[in-house]
């Protein structure tokens, strides 16, 4: 009885060993997946930190006028072309004007 | 086997009376007490190891099963978080990041002919210093760099050279897409990533704080930050000015819009304009502004009730005050009312408003308006007003006209915010705001009041040159003579203009300030606000209110013929004198 009790509990203890020296192994194996998968994380997130300087420096506003004087032939905004596109009934802005103590409300 | 040697004995038996009948004695003997003194150590020494296996499991399954955040999963975002956060503006644009870049070195050692070397570099890397290159490459040291920020191209074409001497880095760097646009607002970092200036320098406490991630949002506007610099530019061009500045902020909450002090820097090449360029005269440096502070004197007289707004002021002859007389520019020849003094800008009325309130109570205001500490923005650099040193009438009545006491622009125009916004004062802030919580200075009526009055000074008054049609600007002007050891020097000016828009539901404030511009023939030879800040304000609004959301409203012919016609006879034209 005690000789198969120990015999089993040798082939038990070689199986743990066996099992813990793969489930080791195969750890390291993930944990070099995951340093990998950490170094393409970070090389996309400084790909996409590049990207988006590059995108705000092509959009720098100093740039975009000066190619838009150099290549379109517009003028600089004047307020008086900005239309209200809401209903024209909606349109009640009030406007304060000197002499006056409260804004008048005009319906245009 | 030594098994074989060993008495056999059973599970859950005692070791004592095989131990006892081999040596032939019996139980209760000297032996028997050191069998079960040693039965004892064995069952501390399991107690002991049950103790420490358990302590064992149960923190091995508090870190695998019941711990929120896996091991793992910590260690991936403390790898992740080593990167600098971006700072952008109010629209996600990159205001500062940090990227990868390639350092390009050699082993000199190791290279025959360095000239050739940095010609053969030079046709893969056209701005690279070959001459330079060639002689750090002619010498004995294992190291040389000679170039920083490879593109990806130049890398392979470098390495396609296959030389071994050659050395290929990785390294990091800070950039600023936007270079002057946001330069003394975002500041710069050095080459170990510690910020120097700016948000980059409270960046590095807030990290510190653990209170932002990855990326820093801050209020700022990129684009009307680039129409305020494009417009104080043109100024400083067009008269001549020493430097300008301009701060447009949302006057129900706080948040800086747009920040630009000239001269300016580029963030990437911080040096390049010297030392002086970083100086940040909108927060850092403070100035006697001059009549703009004719607006919270009113607001202050107003608001005490010590004056009602139909009551008449003296102001035909010079006031005189401890011995000193205070006078204006263009003297008016008849008694004005609080709204006439600002629109005429008269230093003698304005004077007498501030003496109706009593010195604790005036004293109180100008603390109210936060000109008694350092104005509190997410900046390092930031400057303490400077007050007068006495509170007797004088010093009361020249402040009242904003001499004697200076201010940082920022301080000014948050304030100025406070007087169209309804009467309450907020903190600037450089991050987005979501429940702005502000103090109330003025009453909703005062406030109503100053607005009334700023809109007249732009319609009929001297800031005429800053409406805008459509915007209805409302504001003051100021132009106050800059101290000069014993006095004032009448020949430099630093003109102001603090003003909102638009005029029936006041949303930004804005001051615009330039220091010592220059009369020129299109002004009449005149260097006064009026012909200087107040046209360069209406450029801003001009072109800053669209990007801005702010809709344009035209008058009605109706409304246009409600406007009184009230010529100022001295356009553009008031003179703050100091006793």
């Amino acid at each position: 009885m005690m000789r198969f009790i120990n015999t089993a509990l040798v082939v038990a203890l070689i199986g743990m060993v066996g099992a813990l020296y793969h489930i080791r192994y195969s750890a390291e194996a993930e944990a070099r997946a995951l340093r990998k998968l950490e170094r393409q994380i970070n090389a996309e997130y400084d790909r996409q930190r590049t990207l988006r300087a590059e995108w705000s420096s092509l959009n720098d506003p100093r740039r975009l006028q000066t190619l838009s004087r150099q290549y379109l032939k517009l003028d600089t905004l004047r307020p008086s072309q900005i239309i209200d596109a809401r209903p024209r009934e909606t349109q009640t802005i009030p406007v304060l004007l000197p002499g006056r103590k409260e804004a008048a409300h005009d319906p245009r | 086997m030594i098994r074989a040697k060993l008495p056999v004995v059973a599970a859950g038996t005692d070791w004592a009376p095989v131990l006892g009948g081999r040596l032939g004695r019996r139980p209760g003997d000297l032996s028997h007490h050191a069998v079960e003194v040693t039965r004892n150590r064995l069952r501390l020494a399991v107690v002991c190891f049950v103790i420490v296996f358990t302590v064992l499991a149960g923190r091995l399954t508090h870190l695998t099963v019941l711990q929120g955040t896996p091991a793992w999963q910590a260690g991936y975002k403390a790898k992740h978080m080593t990167a600098r956060p971006s700072i952008v503006d109010r629209h996600g644009v990159v205001l500062a990041t940090q990227i990868s870049t390639i350092t390009l070195g050699a082993d000199a050692a190791k290279i025959a002919d360095g000239a050739e070397m940095a010609a053969r570099l030079k046709a893969i890397l056209p701005d690279m210093n070959a001459a330079r290159a060639g002689r750090l490459m002619d010498g004995k040291a294992r190291y040389v760099s000679l170039k920083s920020g490879l593109t990806p191209g130049q890398k392979q074409a470098v390495l396609a050279l296959g030389e071994p001497a050659l050395k290929l880095t990785r390294d990091t760097s800070r950039v600023y897409p936007t270079g002057e646009v946001a330069a003394h607002t975002v500041g710069f970092a050095s080459t170990d990533m510690r910020g120097l200036l700016g948000l980059e320098r409270t960046l590095d406490r807030l990290m510190q704080d653990e209170m932002v991630d990855s990326v820093m949002h801050t209020s700022l506007d990129v684009r009307v930050q680039h129409v305020v610099r494009d417009v104080l530019q043109d100024a400083i061009a067009k008269f001549s000015a020493k430097a300008a500045g301009a701060v447009l902020v949302d006057a129900h909450n706080g948040e800086i819009v747009a920040l630009v002090s000239l001269p300016d820097f580029d963030a990437n090449a911080p040096l390049a304009n010297g030392q002086a360029a970083h100086f940040n005269r909108m927060t850092l440096g403070v100035y006697e502004l001059g009549s703009i502070f004719k607006v919270f004197t009113a607001a202050m007289a107003l608001d005490s009730g010590a004056v009602l707004t139909d009551e008449m002021f003296a102001v035909e002859k010079p006031l005189k005050i401890s011995g000193y007389e205070i006078d204006d520019v263009h003297a008016q020849k008849k008694p004005l009312t609080a709204e006439e003094i600002i629109i005429h800008s008269s230093n003698i009325g304005s004077a007498q408003l501030a003496l109706r309130v009593s010195p604790e109570a005036h004293y109180e205001f100008i603390h109210k308006l936060g000109f008694g500490a350092p104005v509190p923005v997410d900046l390092p650099e930031r400057a303490s007003p400077l007050l007068p040193m006495r509170w007797t009438d004088i010093e009361r009545a020249t402040s009242s006209y904003g001499h004697g006491i200076s201010v940082s622009p920022l301080h000014a125009v948050m304030a100025g915010a406070a007087m169209i916004n309804g009467g309450v004062l907020y903190e600037p802030s450089l991050q987005k705001v979501g429940l702005p919580v502000g103090q109330r200075i003025i009453s909703a009526g005062t406030s109503e009041a100053m607005r009334q009055m700023m809109r007249a000074v732009v319609a009929t008054g001297t800031g005429r040159q800053a409406e805008v049609p459509g915007y209805q600007v409302l504001g003051k002007t100021g132009s106050a003579e800059k101290p000069t050891v014993g006095g004032y020097d009448a020949d430099k000016l630093v003109t102001s203009f603090l003003g909102g828009f638009p005029a029936h539901a006041p949303r930004y404030a804005l001051l615009v300030m330039l220091d010592e511009p220059q009369g020129i023939e299109a002004t009449y030879g005149f260097n006064l606000a009026g012909w200087n800040a107040a046209p360069a304000a209406a450029d801003i609004i001009a072109r800053a209110a669209p990007l801005l959301g702010v809709m344009p409203r035209f008058a009605s012919p109706t409304e246009q013929a409600a406007v009184p016609k009230r010529q100022s006879p001295h356009m553009g034209g008031e003179v703050a004198y100091a006793p």
